[in-house]
């Protein structure tokens, strides 16, 4: 009844298509009044509730309120034929003869009383009466679905004619002008270059101009107006001022700190995360950690993507099929874009994992929500439930292997770190194959030395009565050791064979016949028996199981020793443990087959043992998992711990999270209503229909077909593709896309804005070579983007004139203004970590912790991002959700930013470090001071009366220092706090390795083994809040300076965080 | 909105600006808001604010805020609130597809108050409060595992990221607290507290509340560690002057004026959130009817948080996960809640707060009726969702009742089962809303807590 995945809410489509009735004879008046009197009512009563369109409901795909549902049906066929009871499944349901297909349900009140039920036999025999029309069904899968604009082939729109020519310096002036002077609009005047420098720095590159840059650029535009002044005097051209603009322009988007700021714009897209968001305890993360040790391989990958300007064709290839790219070497770089399909959130179902992997790709791509289609057809948009399947072939068909190749771009570290960090990790999968081993060992002794109880509780049915008397009888806790399967009583068995067949022998014969059962068993010569259990068991007269039970306990107790020694050679390198003998390594091997120690150093060796099928099959009842709430073997393992290492340690050689196709590819069955056990027909993997050409549509054929699926996208002709990506990249301009709802342009978007520069830019775009600095070029070159956002400023709004471009259009949407827009996380972070002074260049590399103390000075798209419990500051500053493609992050305002700004140790970090910069302290004045830090915190000068405020405040502030009493809780930690200087070095501590034993358990803070000095900057774990934490020094608890208050109230302003 | 023929549930079809002429600008207005972009879409393209002023629930009802004790791990219905009496000749036996023997529960129910409900001997405190109390006993879901169906329990979805209970609450009621968060949080998984896409404005605060912590131990960034709140004054005010001046330079926008406001209502949180917080303000009296437990503490604090106008208050009362020794571990486990809870909702009652403040207690799913072997002390239940319970108190809810009917031996639904949908649609009516029509616009669809299921519980409805 709970659909994993969503079935969406669905609204009243009252315009989709009139399904062809099989009977469409107008009903007789008499007909319709028997329907709207008596029949109707039961509909509306007991039906309509899950199955009327205008209720927004279709289970089963079946609505009960226009003749053609009734008649067309739902997935099981259709509800009414006229005339026919046996075959109106409606009747069939409602006498609730079949209980698996009973109607309403019992839930909601149960079968109907047997007149209403003879009211709907009585309709159903008159031809079911009903007046025609409505719809059938809810579906996209109709002619006026299939017509929607952005299904059609990107059109070549000319640029149109405005009246203003001489305001157009770009097509994008053109077309935008145009649709204002439709409208009677003008557009804004120019805004200030300041004003300018700090959108397009904060657009491009996601950090804010400096003063000294601010200086310049005003300095060169004042220049270059009077070069261009004398340049019209004499007749030529002016273009020094745009020139200056390009400039600067183009030096932002050559700056590596574009790709930063465009990667991190992708990364919302491509939900990414560092963490597999599964729950500790569920599927088999006890052997993988919650953690990708290597998601910034992919990050980074983006980034560089970004800075080189890889045509946007082949960022998307690389993505969804890098591996497949003919010719492609094991550790090409690029390989790292795999992680769009792989940094996703993880399920315990491959399907949900698959349905995510469909979401995504085909969100960010295309700008569908083909996911939709996994329980029934997309309700509005043309795509069948089939397409959804074709595409669950091809990522089913997609695996991920164990070892994943080092990337040689990421492989630089210097040779002491990577030395240091194989060793280390050396260490921990020795420590790993010993804990294996000594667990093995432990749990061999105890089970060895039970082996008669675990045989006889074993031989009786799980959980039942027996097994609680054999419990009490052997003193074996049952409870413990849930799952007794592994012993395996089976008569081919070569240990437990004999055992079988005594145990096959009914309780009264016993004594009698057993004897020969076991003397039978061991002449089995297909399965021969254990030669020392057959010698045990050789001539036994056993009265009752008991006996024969007993005989197998004294084998394994004399063989104690032997199946022991046999258990250290596995344990150590080499091949020393073939010379134990064939019996004693058959008894070793019951009831699980141990490997060995070459088979099991290697930590992903060790994981795909455990995922083997035959593995699975020998322990049934892994002992590692030791039963349900025994979290204990895992002490034993060092899987954390080794992720951990690789996640964090300085020395961790890149991998790339890629894929690879399976080695049988194969197409899917269309799961009917999403549900994996209610199969349909196969279908091939190929592309959508609706955005193929039609005839020329084909089955992939290579691999998965993952490569096709990506040149599917990859092209000029999906109309999807470039439209999609240059919305994106519009929305990040101007607040929002021509379309709002950036990941769907399918028919629940709204019209866009301006669809023919929207194809215009989608042209150009492709035309270019699908390359995206080109289009940022243009955008912020035009003059559209350059309009001041002060809507007073607007000609028109100033002359209060009958034409009021706030009442024409106050949302903007035709641009006749620039947007005034809030700094997202990112940028006012990292403009704070800038203000610092300490921001860390480097770009790309392993994850630090953002939010937290000790601070991490790198850019904020260099955060852990944990999907499973995303940090509070993050949501809390409306950071996207990694669970989810999202290219659109809300703008929302809550009283915990303030507490940030107000009460975190960065804004007072800010402060200080903003006045103890040299222009502040060596400022000549307190007017001068004040001007100094206006200029670095919002790059430009105070006015007149704010410099008065500021020295009002100075001295109030000054006054109430002097007799400052701090909140108790704040003495409290300054008293206990080490005073250590501000900007402290980064320390070298001692490496705390955590991890995570359990949900719910608390993490165990362990030393490292060899006390050394780490190396890592960053360690992870931290219990169950699974925090990653940063080395070094807190921010001193030292009462702020009058000073250091100034400047942390201008960082507590609007100013701050708006850019107009 | 797109469409006005689908009939959604648009809280607050006026603009912020609006609401903060009629309220008047700085006055302890709730004026932090979020700009809700798909609303821009509209053909007027007309700018809608979803945002925390209280607003009235389209239909009649009687809860205003909602107390949800979330006992995760799984609480074994068949010792708490659901009596089998039969299953006592049953011990020992085995039964149809399942594991293991029947396990009769070890406790003696008693029927309480007038109206006789059901109660295990193990919560006689909440005995005393039966005629408060429904009990829903027709439980059910598909998912015994404790991550997945928790999160259900919390969204409405298993899978996907979906808005918290609390955070639909929130979006559809607003708040009436001046100045403390509308959703707080006292613990519990993030699935809790999650907005996902509705804005992060509805989302629940988080907090690790715990009797004499220090303030800012509860609320991250609560209080500042370097200066004084005399000092903070002073650069709120210089702040509101540069505000006032960049606001005559830009774009009016109404976000302008909600962030100088957060920063106002951050201000006065330092201290209305810490004074929330602090219950040893409460009469010894007072301490005592809850108990010196950290439950206890929990639940009083949640009295004061709504008192104060919070809207939702989510509190973690986890650790019913008893695989075995269920005879200590479950009693142990009741005997922390039953006092508290008890006190609770007699305290409500007492101040006149119980008709509008909801209370529901109830985990994730239920308990097998069966166990592994015969039954003895050492004995547990393991994961049973199709059958488990939950109660309800005040806010509306009818008191002294239970609703629904498991099996014999409570291992199936018998009669009105009540999924979780069903519950949240249930909650939400209580509220004042038809779940069908809450709902919230993401990505061209419009999204609702119930997803396209839930049934209305009419019967628990007073």
């Amino acid at each position: 009844m709970l659909s994993l995945r969503h079935t969406f809410l669905l609204l009243p489509l009252f315009a989709a298509s009139f399904a062809a009735a099989a009977d469409d004879t107008q009903p007789s008046k008499e007909g319709l009044e028997f329907f709207e009197k008596n029949v109707r009512p039961i509909l509306i009563d007991r039906c309509y509730e899950c199955h009327s369109a205008t209720k927004n409901s279709s289970k089963g795909g079946l609505i009960l309120d226009s003749r053609d549902g009734a008649l067309k049906g739902g997935d099981e066929g259709p509800s009414v034929v006229p005339g026919n009871l046996e075959k109106s499944l409606m009747i069939k349901a409602v006498r609730y003869t079949d209980p698996e297909f009973a109607m309403p349900p019992k839930k909601t009140g149960g079968k109907l009383p047997d007149d209403k039920i003879a009211i709907l036999e009585e309709w159903v025999k008159m031809g079911a009466p009903m007046p025609m029309g409505g719809a059938a069904k809810l579906t996209g899968l109709t002619g006026k679905a299939r017509e929607h604009w952005a299904f059609q082939p990107v059109a070549k729109p000319a640029v149109p004619e405005v009246k203003n020519k001489t305001w157009v310096k770009t097509p994008i002036d053109a077309f935008i002008l145009a649709k204002l002077e439709e409208k009677g609009l003008q557009p804004n005047p120019t805004a200030s270059p300041e004003s300018f420098l700090r959108r397009v720095s904060y657009d491009l590159i996601g950090l804010p101009p400096m003063s000294e840059q601010v200086d310049a650029f005003e300095k060169a535009i004042q220049a270059a107006q009077v070069a261009d002044a004398m340049a019209l005097r004499s007749g030529k051209p002016a273009v020094a001022v745009e020139a200056v603009y390009a400039k600067q322009v183009d030096s932002l988007l050559a700056s590596p700190h574009y790709g930063e700021r465009w990667g991190r714009h992708w990364l919302d897209t491509a939900r990414y995360s560092d963490t597999r968001g599964l729950q500790v305890d569920q599927g088999d993360s006890l052997f993988r950690d919650y953690r990708f040790a290597y998601a910034w391989t992919y990050r980074d990958y983006v980034i560089n993507a970004l800075n080189d300007d890889k045509p946007y064709d082949q960022f998307i290839v690389e993505q969804i099929a890098a591996d497949r790219i003919p010719g492609i070497s094991p550790d090409d770089p690029r390989l790292a874009a795999l992680g769009f399909l792989t940094v996703g959130k993880r399920f315990d179902d491959p399907n949900d994992i698959i349905d995510e992997r469909i979401d995504t790709t085909t969100k960010a791509f295309i700008g569908l929500t083909v996911s939709c289609a996994r329980c029934h057809d997309h309700k509005f948009d043309p795509i069948p439930i089939k397409d959804y399947y074709s595409l669950h072939g091809i990522f089913a068909s997609t695996v991920e292997p164990l070892h994943h190749p080092t990337i040689a771009a990421t492989s630089k570290s210097a040779a002491a770190a990577r030395t240091d960090f194989t060793k280390r990790l050396n260490q921990l999968q020795d420590e790993q194959v010993a804990g294996f081993f000594r667990y093995m060992r432990e749990t061999r002794a105890r089970y060895d030395k039970e082996m008669a109880g675990r045989l006889m509780i074993a031989s009786v049915r799980r959980g039942s009565a027996e097994a609680g008397d054999y419990s009490a009888k052997y003193k074996i806790d049952l409870t413990s050791d849930i799952d007794f399967a592994a012993m395996r009583i089976q008569k081919d068995s070569p240990i437990t064979g004999p055992f079988a067949a005594a145990a096959a022998v009914p309780v009264v014969y016993f004594a009698e016949r057993a004897p020969g059962a076991i003397e039978e068993s061991l002449k089995n010569s297909e399965h021969p028996v254990n030669p020392i259990i057959a010698a045990a068991l050789r001539g036994l007269k056993p009265k009752t199981l008991d006996d024969v039970a007993a005989a197998y306990q004294k084998a394994y107790n004399e063989n104690k020793a032997a199946i022991l020694a046999h258990l250290a050679l596995l344990a150590k390198a080499g091949e020393g443990w073939k010379k134990t003998s064939p019996a004693i390594a058959e008894m070793t091997g019951y009831p699980w087959a141990i490997p060995s120690y070459d088979e099991v150093f290697d930590n992903e060796d060790m994981i795909s043992l455990f995922s083997t099928r035959k593995f699975c099959a020998d322990w049934q009842n892994r002992p590692i998992y030791g039963g349900i709430g025994n979290r204990e073997p895992v002490a034993y393992f060092r899987h954390t711990q080794i992720n951990e290492l690789r996640l964090s340690h300085p020395g961790a050689p890149g991998e790339a999270m890629v894929v690879q196709d399976s080695e049988s590819p194969k197409d899917s069955y269309v799961f009917k209503r999403g549900d994996k056990n209610n199969k349909g027909e196969i279908v091939p993997r190929q592309f959508l229909d609706i955005l193929s050409k039609e005839g020329e549509r084909k089955p992939y054929v290579d691999g998965s077909g993952r490569y096709e699926f990506a040149q599917s996208i990859a092209t000029k002709s999906n109309p999807m593709t470039a439209r999609v990506a240059v919305n994106r990249t519009w929305m990040k301009h101007f607040v929002e896309g021509f379309v709002a709802t950036v990941d769907d342009l399918g028919n629940m978007s709204e019209k866009p804005s301006h669809p023919e520069l929207l194809d215009y830019l989608a042209n150009d775009f492709m035309d270019n070579g699908w390359k995206m600095k080109p289009l940022h070029r243009m955008i912020v070159m035009s003059n559209v983007y350059r309009q001041d956002s002060d809507p007073t400023a607007n000609p028109l709004v100033a002359k209060k004139g009958p034409v009021d471009p706030l009442k024409i259009d106050a949302g903007n949407r035709l641009l006749w203004r620039g947007n005034l827009r809030r700094l997202d996380f990112e940028s006012i972070r990292d403009s704070m970590i800038l203000l610092t002074g300490k921001m860390n260049p480097l770009i790309g590399g392993q994850p630090a912790n953002i939010t937290d103390e000790p601070f991490s000075y790198r850019r904020s798209l260099y955060g852990y991002v944990d999907r499973r419990r995303l940090s509070d500051t993050l949501s809390q500053f409306d950071y996207g959700d990694p669970d989810q493609a999202n290219s659109k992050r809300n703008s929302t305002i809550v009283p915990q930013q303030a507490l940030f700004f107000m009460n975190n140790p960065l804004s007072v970090e800010v402060a200080r470090a903003v006045s103890a910069r040299k222009d502040v302290v060596n400022a000549i004045s307190e007017d001068q001071r004040i001007v100094a830090m206006f200029r670095c915190m919002f790059q430009r000068r105070p006015s007149t009366n704010e410099i008065r405020v500021a020295q009002e405040f100075l001295t109030k502030a000054k006054m109430s220092v002097a007799t400052a009493n701090l909140h108790p809780s704040v003495k409290a930690v300054a008293s206990g706090a080490k005073a250590v200087a501000s900007g402290a070095k980064v320390a070298k501590t001692v490496a705390t390795t955590t991890r995570t034993v359990a949900a719910g358990a608390k993490g165990a803070t362990v030393k490292a083994p060899d006390g050394e000095e780490s190396m890592m900057m960053a360690v992870t774990g931290g219990g169950a809040e699974g925090v990653m934490q940063n080395v070094g020094e807190a921010i001193p608890r030292t009462p702020m300076t009058p000073t250091e208050l100034l400047v942390q109230s201008l960082l507590l302003s609007n100013e701050f965080v708006y850019v107009n | 909105m797109k469409d006005s023929s689908c009939g959604n549930y648009v809280p607050t079809p006026n603009s912020r600006r609006e609401f903060l002429r009629q309220t008047g600008l700085g006055m302890g207005a709730l004026a932090f808001g979020t700009m809700v972009s798909e609303y821009m879409v509209s053909d007027a393209h007309a700018e809608v604010m979803a945002n925390l002023k209280p607003r009235k629930a389209p239909l009649a009802a009687k809860a205003k805020h909602v107390i949800h004790i979330f006992a995760g791990g799984a609480p074994s219905h068949l010792d708490t609130f659901d009596p089998k009496p039969k299953m006592k000749e049953l011990a020992d036996m085995s039964a149809s597809g399942m594991n293991g023997v029947l396990f009769p529960t070890p406790f003696e129910f008693k029927k309480s108050g007038k109206s006789g409900l059901e109660i295990s001997e193990i919560f006689p405190k909440l005995q005393g409060v039966a005629d408060e109390m429904c009990v829903i006993r027709s439980l059910h879901q598909d998912l015994p595992a404790h991550g997945p169906a928790a999160k259900l329990m919390h969204t409405g979805s298993a899978i996907l990221s979906k808005p918290s209970l609390g955070a639909w609450v929130l979006y559809g009621l607003g708040t009436e607290s001046q100045d403390l968060p509308g959703f707080v949080s006292l613990g519990g998984s993030s699935d809790a507290r999650a907005s996902a896409f509705l804005p992060s404005l509805f989302q629940g605060a988080n907090t690790s509340f715990r009797p004499g912590a220090p303030a800012n131990k509860i609320i991250a960034n609560l209080q500042s560690e370097f200066t004084t709140q005399d000092a903070q004054r002073k650069q709120l005010d210089l702040v509101r002057q540069l505000n006032e001046r960049h606001m005559q330079t830009v774009q009016k926008d109404e976000q302008l004026e909600a962030r100088i406001e957060s920063f106002e209502l951050a201000f006065r949180m330092q201290t209305a959130a810490t004074d929330a917080f602090d219950i040893s303000k409460e009469s010894e009296k007072t301490r005592e009817m809850y108990g010196k437990s950290d439950l206890g503490a929990k639940l009083l604090c949640a009295r004061r948080l709504v008192e104060r106008g919070v809207r939702f208050v989510q509190v973690d009362a986890g650790g019913w996960d008893h695989h075995t020794n269920l005879f200590t571990a479950i009693a142990g486990k009741a005997e922390a809640i039953d006092g508290p809870a008890a006190a609770l909702i007699a305290d409500l009652k007492q101040r006149g707060l119980l008709d509008q403040t909801l209370i529901i207690w109830g985990g994730e799913f239920g308990r097998t009726p069966t166990t592994a072997g015969r039954v003895n002390q050492a004995s547990g239940r393991d994961h049973h969702s199709k059958a488990f319970c939950c109660w309800m108190a005040g806010g509306g809810v009818k008191g002294g009742m239970h609703y629904g009917e498991t099996d014999e031996i409570g291992s199936q639904v018998a009669a009105d089962g009540v999924d979780v949908h069903d519950l949240h649609a249930t909650i939400l009516r209580l509220l004042g809303f038809d779940h069908t029509k809450l709902t919230f616009r993401y990505n061209g669809r419009d999204f609702r807590l119930t997803d396209n299921f839930g049934k209305v519980v009419d019967k628990v409805i007073a």
